[in-house]
């Protein structure tokens, strides 16, 4: 018995909750770690522009 | 010929480096500039004296080439350039059409944005046609396979072409 | 007569708090995008309140009070949707929406299949069914007014229903999103109070569950009360599937996906509601099983949640209850009617009536169709009241069997086109309606989201397989918002979507003018 329920039972109806919310977290970290590589691509960029002599001019 | 286009916030060389902080595994062949047509129509929404605060001028960014409106936030800056025609791409749809349907996407903001359903009044002020500054940029991958991307030259987003 | 006060109390505060909102902003832009400044959990707050109706106060409970530990099973489902929902759609749906340059989710299925009869069928369906949903957002209503002003049905389904057109109407345009947002706290407020305290009552959750054990061993087993659906995994892959994947065929669900504003904020989001969901998706089932226990002598169980409030809450708290179910009601009810209006207007009058019709007219009459609907809806539930419950899941499979294939489809299937798209609509809705009517569900063991689904694809399959192919267009927009290139991560996932209608205008250009042959380009 878990919390009065038939094992089955109780993995069948109550683990989910459980189940979802472990997959939203890994799901968290796989889209931060998407998120992550294009700050890095943006910062490299601004890295850059901040290096040199500031134009924004038509040509 | 002389178009009035928005300035651009990347020469070429911003725009090459952009790219190219972006990965190092290909390389940039070519590299142009072509100028897409647009309708800026101002309109004033008018809530009614009730709602005052909501009263304002809005512009709205009409695609010439292709239809398509969006709401733009401002004006931005401007430069008259003398360009080769064949970069301006034509403007093929209708000016007073696109005035006419322009109040729709007001409308849609304002439905899609908030709950609003008080039905505001929204009266054409003033148009002209522009052109936004793209670059067209021609790669190579490392098995030397050719992409093109297509490179806004005012806000410095990008999107490849074809893929 | 405290609940008089108290409900007078929240209207207005609702109001004022609106009013104070409207007075504190600059100018309409700030005003109108509201939501945009706000972060993430505020966001999935009101994003979930807005879904969750008084269903979630009223059906879910009824249906467990009758049926025990199985009516978990739409919990279950309804729990992992949003996961679902964004694994499988996710960013190729935003993508290809942007591609196709469309804002609202029939039009979406209208340019990925292109054709008139595309467009008149999806939104006949989509009007129709979510209509059903009002339609069940007014019996709650009633319901709720009945208890609070101890009035006959009838004439507290019409007060409801006033209560929600008059708040749409007025209420509108001030319902910002910190209404949305209280009303969300209001809600789950009072249903975490409920349980704790019935919590308390029933000896925590193994008290529940051995004391429902003693009263009838089938409560807590696998196949519902009496074990009445004994053997019928046909009848719970459909109570799974209906929220589970039953949420990507939901055009109000789906525009979500396509409105995502900031891709950064998703990853929160996505967690916040996930987590949220499995508090306030479990929770109400489990407080109808304790319902059970608590109030065996109930005549209506739609009622238990509201009955529990009244015996274990004093008067004031009571009444507060009495207040977050119409919340839910009206924060479900407008979003509906308004997105019933803007259909019914733009589809069906200047599509069909008024051709030349100006945007004004428009959206006057918008207006004058969430009007006649209410009338309409009070007149339907004064003359039969079905549950609330079997309404919301009908509407929901229904809906679900009629899109789900051919949303999936368009990202996911290549071959997937107008005939497929048609005839599963068309097959979708018909036997689900067909189904239900017959009461074949009960029959057959087969529930009715289950056999619509099944039905609905294999008429997507077939259709796709005899019909004509995709244009080259479509397939190729598809395999850009798939990514299917050779091309550098850190240029292919560029994300960039204030472009996307420029890129197809721009390519359409290249292609037909010499542009790319005079400045010395590889053809595109």
């Amino acid at each position: 018995m878990i919390f009065g329920l038939q094992p089955h039972v109780f993995f069948a109806f109550l683990s989910w909750p459980v189940i979802y919310v472990i997959i939203a977290i890994i799901m968290y970290f796989v889209m931060a770690a998407h998120d992550k590589k294009e700050e890095e691509w943006e910062k490299a960029y601004e890295e850059w522009e901040k290096s040199k002599a500031k134009g924004g001019e038509t040509e | 010929m002389e178009i009035k286009i928005l300035k651009n916030g990347y020469k070429m060389k911003d725009a090459y480096e952009r790219l190219v902080k972006r990965s190092k595994h290909f390389t940039i062949e070519n590299m142009d500039l072509l100028f897409y047509p647009y309708l800026l129509i101002e309109y004033d929404i008018d809530f009614g004296r009730r709602l005052e605060k909501l009263n304002e001028r809005v512009i709205v960014m009409a695609d010439m080439f292709r239809g398509g409106y969006s709401f733009a936030r401002s004006r931005g800056s401007f430069a008259r350039m003398e360009v080769e025609e064949e970069t301006v791409m034509p403007v093929k749809m209708d000016r007073r059409k696109a005035i006419k349907e322009g109040p729709r996407t007001v409308y849609g903001e304002i439905m899609r944005k908030k709950k609003v359903l008080r039905t505001p009044d929204i009266e054409y002020i003033d148009d002209e046609v522009v052109y936004k500054p793209f670059y067209i940029v021609e790669c190579t991958n490392e098995e030397g396979e050719t992409f093109h991307i297509l490179f806004d030259a005012v806000t410095g987003d990008f999107s490849l072409l074809n893929a | 007569m405290t609940e008089y006060i108290v409900l007078g109390i929240y209207l207005v505060g609702m109001i004022g708090i609106g009013v104070y909102w409207s007075k504190h902003t600059k100018n309409s832009e700030e005003y109108l995008l509201g939501g945009r400044s706000i972060g993430s959990v505020l966001t999935a707050l009101t994003l979930q309140t807005t879904s969750m109706s008084g269903y979630m106060f009223m059906g879910g409970p009824a249906q467990a009070y009758k049926e025990g530990y199985f009516t978990l099973w739409y919990a279950v489902g309804d729990g992992g949707g949003a996961i679902f929902n964004v694994g499988i759609l996710g960013k190729r749906m935003r993508r290809l929406s942007y591609y196709l340059g469309c804002l609202s989710p029939i039009e979406y299925i209208e340019k990925r299949y292109p054709g008139s009869a595309t467009r008149v069928i999806a939104g006949a369906i989509a009007i129709v069914f979510v209509y059903g949903y009002v339609l069940a957002q007014f019996l709650s209503a009633g319901k709720t007014m009945q208890a609070l002003l101890h009035v006959p049905l009838a004439a507290a389904i019409i007060i409801g229903a006033g209560v929600i057109v008059f708040y749409t109407f007025a209420g509108g345009y001030l319902a910002v999103a910190w209404t949305d947002f209280v009303q969300g706290i209001i809600m789950v407020a009072s249903m975490v109070t409920i349980f704790v305290l019935a919590w308390g009552q029933v000896g925590g959750l193994t008290g529940l569950n051995l004391a429902l054990t003693e009263l009838d061993p089938t409560l807590t087993g696998m196949w519902g009360k009496g074990n009445m659906y004994q053997g019928q995994w046909g009848v719970v892959a459909g109570a799974v599937g209906v929220y589970l994947i039953g949420y990507m065929g939901l055009p109000h669900v789906v525009i979500r996906h396509m409105a995502m504003e900031s891709p950064k904020l998703a990853k929160q989001t996505v967690v916040i509601a996930t987590v949220w969901n499995q508090l306030f998706i479990f929770v109400p089932y489990i407080i109808g099983l304790m319902g059970i226990l608590m109030l065996p002598n109930i005549d209506d169980p739609e009622m238990v949640v509201l009955t529990m409030a009244y015996e274990l809450l004093p008067g004031v708290l009571a009444a507060i209850v009495l207040v977050a179910i119409m919340s839910a009601i009206m924060s479900t009810a407008d979003a509906q009617l308004m997105l019933m209006g803007t259909m019914l207007g733009r589809d069906i009058y200047q599509r069909y009536i008024n051709k030349e019709a100006d945007d004004k007219q428009l959206m006057k009459v918008s207006r004058f169709c969430i009007l006649a609907a209410g009338v309409i809806s009070v007149i339907i539930a004064l003359l039969r009241p079905p549950g609330v419950f079997s309404l919301v899941v009908f509407s929901f499979s229904t809906l679900g069997s009629s899109f789900l294939p051919s949303y999936v489809g368009a990202v996911w299937y290549k071959r997937g086109n107008t005939a497929g798209c048609v005839a599963s609509m068309i097959c979708g809705c018909i036997t689900s309606i067909v189904w239900e009517a017959a009461g074949l569900a009960s029959v057959t063991g087969l529930h009715t989201f289950f056999i619509g689904i099944m039905v609905s694809i294999a008429a997507y399959l077939l259709g796709s397989a005899i019909g004509k192919p995709p244009t080259k267009e479509i397939q190729d927009l598809m395999d850009r918002a798939a990514c299917k290139t050779k091309i550098p991560t850190g240029l292919a996932t560029a994300n960039y979507k204030d472009i996307a209608p420029e890129t197809n205008g721009v390519l359409t250009y290249l292609k037909e003018s010499s542009y790319m042959e005079k400045r010395g380009f590889a053809a595109v």
